[in-house]
């Protein structure tokens, strides 16, 4: 509060005689100033605008959070080894050649694992390089 | 505590029973508390959206906050062609989000604990993108399952592996959200029992144990709802846009 009524004051002493039109070019500036001042905190608003979660809950924006990820990746590796592991003995089950089939399966899931990992991590990747990495 | 057993809470109870034919098709508590959540966000979304003013209210902003966090997770992960599909990922979304928070009200039940309540769902995830995926692009669908840019010997175990990892998709789907479900569920009412048996001299350390719990399981039932729905936006991507 005290700033401007000082600064006032000073221009006062120095063109005292053209105060009036002095002191409304300086409200023009001081407005223009505050203006400005609205504009760059606008813009860094709009930067914000499309995160309507924050930044803490909002993967829309982001890629995924770590955790999630963590829950994709583990659940990913397990439920392959699992399902082909099923298959395996099941086909064993019904052609009768105990674990030869479930040991094909079995390594096949591992190689299904693994390869859903390598894709989310890929994918993970392009989303951290270049903003929408996705094709 | 009349129920002692951790798991007595995924439970199914017959409310009105249903014989229909030699099928069960009673009105369990799994299907009251679906109903609970359908009727809870159908209210919420109509009552929070009738002023329809240009500044929104509290109750209307979080509904337009839901609409617009579907909508941009969709864009992003979707990309073209992704809007169609809008009223049904977001029909999605908010009913496992639904569900997934009255869960954490005690007393309540929580349908996304069973995983034929989530595998349901994932499966028609997955039969409408194959659908999708065999209408929009013909039989250029199958270059889904050939990478390209591999040579030909390694085209002989690359094919079955991604052909595997498109049909485990629905139970991986599935199966993480049950789990994630199930587990907290299961780990709340360990603690709970913990804080009983330990009584008042050492009941406490469990017990701030469960508050961080609580939080951490309110968290996890928003972050699965987000995985599942961000993972059917994948698949549809998958199929609107094959061959990567």
């Amino acid at each position: 509060m005290s700033g401007p009524r000082k600064d006032r004051d000073h221009a006062g002493k120095q063109e005292a005689d053209s105060a009036p039109p002095d002191d409304e070019q300086r409200v023009f500036l001081q407005e223009r100033e505050a203006l400005k001042a609205l504009d760059a905190r606008l813009k860094k608003a709009r930067e914000h605008e499309s995160d309507p979660f924050g930044d803490r809950l909002n993967p829309a924006r982001r890629p995924d959070s770590a955790q999630a990820m963590a829950w994709r990746i583990s659940v990913e590796i397990v439920v392959a080894l699992g399902v082909c592991g099923f298959i395996g003995w099941w086909l064993d089950k019904w052609f009768d050649t105990k674990p030869w089939l479930m040991v094909v399966f079995l390594l096949l899931g591992f190689g299904v694992g693994i390869r859903n990992v390598y894709r989310i991590g890929r994918d993970a990747m392009d989303e951290g390089t270049d903003g929408d990495g996705r094709e | 505590m009349e129920e002692h057993s951790p798991l007595a809470q995924f439970e199914i109870k017959k409310l009105i029973e249903i014989p229909l034919g030699g099928i069960d098709a009673s009105f369990t508590n799994s299907s009251l508390w679906m109903m609970i959540s359908i009727i809870l966000a159908t209210a919420f979304l109509t009552l929070s959206m009738r002023g329809r003013a240009m500044v929104p209210g509290r109750w209307q902003s979080m509904a337009e906050l839901v609409y617009e966090f579907v909508a941009n997770m969709l864009r992003d992960n979707v990309g073209s062609g992704g809007r169609r599909y809008f009223p049904f990922i977001f029909t999605l979304f908010v009913f496992i989000l639904f569900n997934n928070s009255l869960g954490m009200v005690p007393y309540s039940f929580t349908p996304t604990s069973h995983i034929i309540v989530t595998f349901a769902m994932a499966v028609v995830v997955f039969i409408g993108v194959t659908i999708i995926g065999f209408i929009k692009n013909g039989t250029g669908f199958l270059k889904l399952f050939v990478p390209s840019g591999v040579p030909w010997f390694l085209l002989i175990i690359l094919v079955p592996i991604e052909v595997i990892s498109y049909f485990v998709r629905p139970i991986s789907l599935s199966v993480r959200l049950f789990a994630n479900m199930m587990a907290g569920h299961t780990m709340l009412k360990v603690f709970g029992g913990f804080v009983v048996s330990l009584g008042l001299l050492a009941g406490w350390a469990p017990l701030l144990f469960i508050i961080a719990l609580t939080g951490m399981e309110i968290g996890i039932a928003m972050l699965q709802a987000y995985v599942f729905t961000v993972l059917s936006c994948l698949y549809l991507h998958d199929a609107l846009h094959p061959g990567h």
